[in-house]
């Protein structure tokens, strides 16, 4: 059953991103959905790795998997996005954003705590020390996504326009981490289900999500 | 006998090295960054021994979990160095990058030929020339497009280039994991299909040297 999620999540990540290169790779976009756009391949190729190598070994190798660092290459992009191209010009360091900037800290704070129980439960394994190491970035883009949900839109609805895409971002990295969760557990298969159904709609929602907003920024 | 791969290595490079003093600045420059893709091979089948070994010999999974890992990652110093110390401009850059990439390749060809000399056909020619050698191309590539920020930009440089080399891995590790498989044929066609529009991207919207044109 593994393979056929694992597929399902690739091929949804596949049209996403096929769908970016066409919105916004044909003529001038701005980098920052690009970059996103590639946050999805990078997604797509990852997933595409996990599900050659169930289907040619049978599973997953224990520990370490090239296919992790399709998550983490993913998050990387949105991080690199948010942190180096948007968060400069919505927060301009003063004082004024504090508060936004410590209540952001909520999302990686929470993501640290769910490896922190999830490793209590089940150890400190090989696995877990590499879901640890998958989830690190996933805090620090977390962080971002949170922190340009709430922030005071002061450059006329420059981050309002993209607040949905912030929310999807936030709900697929949680969505990430109980899938990687999921695996340690021997929780009922249906949830497991839910959780990669869930999965593909986030993904296959990004860019039509993406594009609705950034029309704003033209208007 | 001597070691196979250094005898290749030096067979290669000294014959490319001599060429250089005759060449236009720009055609030396290329093939310098060859030589470079071949030395990093040289250090890459070093270190790949080692890993082998330290993995008791499971080939299958150092060559789809390893490999691809520290093959990148040292593909990626020689382009990472340019960027600093002499130009970050992408119209030298990426072209340089895809030399590495093809050096790099180059002797890793001809010492799996020296190793499988009795089983190697003209097909398998095709099949190492457009799949091993896209590959590192390609990869490398992706990498160096990142690295082209180093100077301009640097928040994306740190994320961007490390995102790029986790796709890069990726992409190299499914080439890897399908060419051991029985889905080989769908392995070689994968850099072809990922050439093309690169190549189409690339061509329709030139390599541009200023990244001030992507915000």
């Amino acid at each position: 059953m593994y393979l056929y999620l694992s597929l399902a999540l690739t091929i949804a990540a596949g049209i996403s991103f096929v769908y970016g290169l066409y919105r916004f790779f044909r003529e001038k976009s701005p980098l920052y959905v690009r970059m996103i756009v590639l946050g999805i391949g990078c997604a797509m190729l990852g997933r595409l790795f996990t599900t050659l190598l169930v289907l040619v070994n049978g599973e997953v190798f224990e520990g370490f998997s090239v296919g992790m660092l399709g998550i983490i290459g993913s998050f990387l992009f949105f991080f690199s996005a948010n942190f180096g191209q948007m968060d400069s010009i919505v927060d301009d360091g003063s004082p004024k954003f504090r508060k936004t900037r410590i209540i952001a800290l909520a999302a990686p704070v929470t993501v640290a705590l769910i490896w922190c129980v999830g490793a209590a439960i089940v150890g400190v394994n090989k696995t877990m020390v590499w879901v640890g190491i998958e989830m690190l970035f996933l805090a620090l883009a977390s962080y971002y996504h949170l922190k340009h949900l709430i922030i005071e839109d002061v450059e006329s609805g420059l981050i309002s326009s993209i607040r949905s895409y912030n929310l999807l971002a936030l709900i697929y990295a949680f969505l990430c981490i109980m899938e990687v969760l999921l695996e340690c557990f021997s929780v009922p298969t249906f949830v497991i289900v839910i959780v990669y159904i869930l999965e593909c709609a986030v993904l296959l929602a990004f860019v039509p999500v993406l594009e609705r907003g950034i029309k704003k920024w033209t208007i | 006998m001597d070691n196979l791969t250094y005898i290749a290595f030096i067979a290669m490079t000294v014959s490319l090295g001599l060429m250089l003093p005759l060449m236009e600045k720009k055609v030396r420059r290329l093939v310098i960054f060859m030589i470079v893709g071949m030395f990093s091979c040289l250090f890459v089948s070093e270190l790949n021994h080692i890993l082998l070994e330290a993995y008791n010999n499971d080939m299958f999974y150092v060559t789809t979990t390893i490999t691809p890992v520290t093959e990148e990652i040292v593909k990626a110093l020689p382009i990472l160095y340019f960027a600093i110390v002499i130009t970050d401009d992408r119209r030298v850059l990426i072209p340089n990058a895809f030399a590495v990439g093809v050096g790099f390749a180059l002797l890793e060809n001809v010492v799996i030929l020296t190793q499988n000399v009795e089983n190697v056909t003209i097909l398998w020619a095709f099949v190492r020339g457009f799949g091993s050698g896209l590959v590192h191309g390609i990869c490398t590539v992706m990498v160096g497009w990142g690295i082209s920020y180093i100077k301009k930009r640097r928040k994306f440089f740190y994320c961007g280039t490390f995102a790029l080399l986790s796709a890069a891995i990726i992409y190299h590790a499914t080439y890897n994991l399908l060419v051991q498989s029985a889905y080989q044929y769908v392995g070689i066609l994968l850099p072809l299909l990922t050439y093309i529009p690169i190549i189409y991207f690339l061509k329709k919207n030139g390599i541009k040297a200023s990244v001030a044109s992507d915000s």
